[in-house]
């Protein structure tokens, strides 16, 4: 930085004084021709008033004798006076009689009020005029005029020599000041140009120099100033090294945490000290819909009411103030130690109406922290309930399925111990308790395969390339027609159609729909079964289809077949666990392949399972 | 019709009005025959000229001339409304220029010829052959001493004009002059010592000496003119300026006493003829 000359103290002294000194020389200057002025015009009325009598005396007896030729001449001679520049007679009725030093003919100048060297007079003239009376009888007017030029010269000379004057003056002491300012305040100058410096951010900069005087010990003060400032910015930096380390730890933690919180399924919402929503975590979001606006900055009661709205009923949530309350009754198993975080023991489940009708396990987090207040953490546990809800359905159906063999077998085995029957009868009621007891053990294994498919979930498949035809063709010899039915129609292809899957679980998958084929075909009907090409299916390369002319199914019956323990038949006519076609689905699903079923009710139904090729899957 | 006469005499009154205003402006000039320096002259007038002043309500100024004869061309060209000079101008502007005569001093006009008086110059006789010292060509004093030499039979003087009756006496003290002429009143008002060294050699009879003559534009005033100056005779400034002048006042004058003057007045004439 570089400070302008009228800026520093020095330039600025010098200023005032080059002021004070150019306004006393104007003051001189001006007071000098003011002086001249005055006593230049002093000096011309006095000559005025000694010329005016001298020619007025002379002038009276011509002018009483009408002898204006002697005035002429009494004229002529005055105007070779020095300092007059005219001079004119004029009558007592104002008719000019003579002149001299005047053209003849051209009107006399008019009369100058009072002494002027201003006045527009080229030449520069004192215009007088004097009465010439004698006894009182005027006899005429002189008026001449008095040269001024040597004073306007005088007073031009005067002028141009003060202003140079004073001009040389301001120059000397311009210099004679600056000279002065720079021995004296050399030392500010070295101690400006250090302030600069460490203004400029060298805080260590060279000592001034130091003295006893004023400025030395202001030099003195400077330097000990500028090392303690060394010392503290020194101090600074570190500190501030240091605080930027932390920062980029907690920006690293930060990012950390936000990662976390990103990827995080579990929703967070955190409070401020004020109990006011401070942040609420991206899966929050997702799992609630709402948005950051509708929730950041709303205190707990008006949160709790904005959460309970989008539940699918309010009462599942019951608000902030209800959880703290019951965090505080839990007492000791909420919050043990002191300044640990407080947390809620019961479990708190809400279910959210939008889309997917996620249900999400709430739980209250009280906080120590001066900035967090309480956290409200949220998990998703939709599929959790869902599994759960399942398990118990599926046991449900399963005590029912097995419930009524059991009945069966219960009452028939206690009617044969307390009466007695006819060896018909009990053989009768034995063989229904068998019956019974093999439909039991029906739905127990296949309880158990689809226990073991779930649990294994494949790994205990045993893959291989099998020939399509011949698994269909093994399965139809070692299935048992039911009495009165046709035989299987079969449709296989000369060539091996390979496919890659276990053949004990295909053949299964086979069977069980070559049965329910059967079993859905009461009035008889016939039933076909065929392996279908490669490139009979987009996906999948080989089909195995089986063909009835049985019930059929409604297109609701039909999008239900696959759930555990469904039966179409609902009269109880047909025998059947439920079962059959979940194993198939969860078969085929294994293998990779898919299930089609097209059914038409009255017409019959066809399942086709789609399998890869062997040569596609190697 | 009426209305038409007064447009017609006020037109006729513009061009009378006109001339009213323009004489008013215009000084009323009394011209003094320079029987004394033009200083004297016109302070001896001063109470005459504020007294007609008042009278007339119009400037009045007292004027004369470098010499009488430039006084009678100037009063022959009408140059004055009253002149006051001596009888025989008066006469010459009475024939000649139309002047009305008003009145005159009482006091005798006299000229005298005088000597000094340790000069060898006792008789008129005395003078032949020498230089005498008058006025001018034009004054009655000179006239008469020309006329008192040619009857005392002086022969072969020469004449020296001067301006001034004080420079008459000094030539003569300093003998620059055998003789000179002037009033008996200028002699008598010259310093004593100088007047002392003076001796008269001859004295003339009473003649009309400072006449006051009207121009004839203002012949009807003449009357008014006239009883003004009797009126200012009458004021303590005419009776102080009577007696600082010993004057005596104002008297009528007689026709006889400028036709007396006629052989000078001819004189005056003559000087005043242009040259061929």
């Amino acid at each position: 930085m570089h400070f302008t000359p009228w800026r520093t103290v020095r330039g600025r002294l010098v200023l005032a004084a080059l002021l004070v000194e150019l306004v006393m020389l104007a003051i001189l200057v001006g007071n000098s021709l003011r002086l001249l002025h005055e006593a230049m015009g002093e000096q011309a009325r006095e000559q005025a008033e000694q010329i005016a009598p001298v020619l007025s005396a002379a002038l009276v007896a011509p002018l009483a004798q009408y002898d204006y030729a002697t005035v002429q001449a009494i004229l002529n001679e005055s105007q070779a006076i020095r300092g007059i520049d005219y001079l004119a007679v004029t009558d007592a009725v104002g008719a000019i009689v003579a002149t001299s030093g005047w053209p003849v003919g051209k009107p006399l100048p008019p009369v100058d009020a009072r002494f002027s060297l201003d006045d527009d007079d080229n030449p520069p003239r004192y215009d007088l005029a004097l009465p010439i009376k004698l006894a009182g009888q005027s006899l005429g007017t002189l008026q001449f005029g008095l040269d001024l030029k040597r004073i306007v010269i005088a007073r031009k000379n005067l002028l141009t020599q003060g202003v140079l004057i004073a001009i040389s003056e301001l120059l000397l002491s311009a210099g004679l000041l600056t000279l002065l300012g720079l021995l004296i305040t050399r030392q500010l100058s070295l101690l400006t140009a250090a302030s600069l410096n460490v203004a400029q951010g060298q805080l260590t900069p060279a000592p001034v120099p130091e003295g006893q005087d004023d400025v030395g010990r202001l030099g003195a003060a400077f330097n000990v100033m500028s090392r303690a400032i060394a010392e503290r910015v020194e101090q600074l930096t570190r500190a501030n090294e240091e605080t930027a380390r932390i920062a980029a730890s907690l920006q690293d933690r930060t990012e950390q945490l936000n990662a976390i919180f990103d990827l995080s399924p579990d929703g967070f919402v955190s409070f401020d000290a004020q109990h006011h929503v401070k942040y609420a975590s991206p899966a929050f979001f997702r799992m609630t819909g709402l948005k950051s606006g509708d929730i950041v900055g709303l205190d707990e009661a008006v949160f709790s009411a904005r959460l309970a709205k989008v539940c699918l009923d309010a009462a599942d949530f019951p608000g902030l103030a209800a959880l703290k309350i019951e965090l505080a009754a839990s007492g000791p198993t909420g919050n043990s130690e002191a300044g640990k975080p407080a947390r809620a023991q019961r479990r708190l489940l809400i279910e959210l109406s939008g889309p997917g009708n996620h249900v999400l396990e709430v739980s209250l987090r009280l906080s120590q922290a001066q900035t967090v207040s309480q956290i409200l953490y949220f998990r998703e546990v939709t599929h959790e309930t869902e599994v759960d809800r399942m398990k118990s359905e599926f046991l449900s159906h399963a005590a029912h399925e097995l419930r009524t063999p059991m009945a069966s077998i219960y009452g028939y085995a206690e009617i044969l111990m307390s009466q007695r029957f006819s060896e018909d009868e009990q053989e009768e009621f034995l063989a229904i308790i068998h019956r019974q007891c093999g439909l039991m053990v029906a739905i127990i294994n296949e309880l158990l395969d689809l226990a073991r498919i779930d649990d294994r979930r494949g790994k205990d498949f045993k893959f291989s390339s099998i020939d399509a035809g011949q698994l269909v063709r093994d399965v139809i010899a070692d299935f048992g027609i039911p009495a009165g039915q046709q035989a299987v129609v079969l449709d296989t292809p000369a060539q091996p159609c390979w496919v890659h899957a276990d053949a004990g679980k295909l053949m299964q998958a086979v069977r069980n729909i070559l049965s329910n084929a059967y079993k859905y075909s009461p009035s008889g009907g016939e039933v076909a079964i065929s392996v279908d090409p490669v490139n009979a299916h987009a996906n999948a390369s080989v089909g195995i289809c089986v063909k009835d002319h049985g019930l059929g199914m409604t297109s609701e019956q039909t999008a239900r077949v696959f759930e555990r323990f469904y039966r179409v038949d609902t009269s109880g006519n047909i025998p059947g666990t439920g079962l059959g076609m979940s194993i198939v689905k969860e078969i085929m699903e294994l293998h990779g392949g898919q299930v089609e079923i097209q059914s038409r009710l009255g017409a019959g139904t066809s399942v086709t399972l789609w399998l890869t090729p062997a040569s596609a899957s190697l | 019709m009426r209305c038409m006469r007064w447009i017609l005499a006020v037109l006729l009154l513009l061009p009378a009005l006109a001339l009213a205003a323009t004489a008013a402006a215009t000084p009323f000039r009394i011209g003094v025959a320079p029987h004394s320096s033009a200083r004297v002259i016109i302070e001896m007038y001063q109470p005459l000229r504020l007294h007609l002043e008042q009278v007339l309500q119009r400037p009045v100024e007292i004027v004369t001339a470098p010499d009488f004869t430039e006084f009678a061309r100037r009063a022959m060209a009408q140059d004055y409304d009253i002149a006051i000079t001596t009888g025989h101008q008066a006469r010459l502007l009475q024939t000649d220029a139309r002047y009305l005569t008003l009145l005159t001093y009482q006091a005798d006009f006299k000229a005298v010829a005088l000597v000094a008086a340790k000069s060898r110059y006792r008789e008129p006789k005395d003078l032949a052959g020498s230089t005498v010292i008058g006025l001018s060509a034009s004054s009655l004093v000179t006239l008469w001493g020309q006329h008192w030499l040619l009857r005392n039979a002086v022969g072969n003087a020469t004449l020296q004009y001067v301006s001034a009756s004080d420079s008459v006496g000094q030539l003569l003290l300093k003998g620059e002059g055998s003789a000179g002429f002037m009033s008996l009143a200028n002699f008598q008002n010259l310093p004593k010592p100088v007047r002392d060294q003076l001796r008269v050699l001859a004295e003339s009879l009473p003649m009309a000496g400072r006449v006051y003559v009207l121009n004839a534009r203002h012949a009807k005033q003449h009357a008014g003119i006239l009883a003004a100056l009797w009126a200012f005779a009458e004021t303590p400034q005419a009776k102080q300026y009577f007696a600082k002048h010993q004057l005596g006042g104002y008297r009528a004058l007689e026709a006889r006493e400028l036709i007396e003057l006629d052989p000078y007045a001819n004189e005056v004439r003559l000087v005043l003829k242009p040259a061929k």
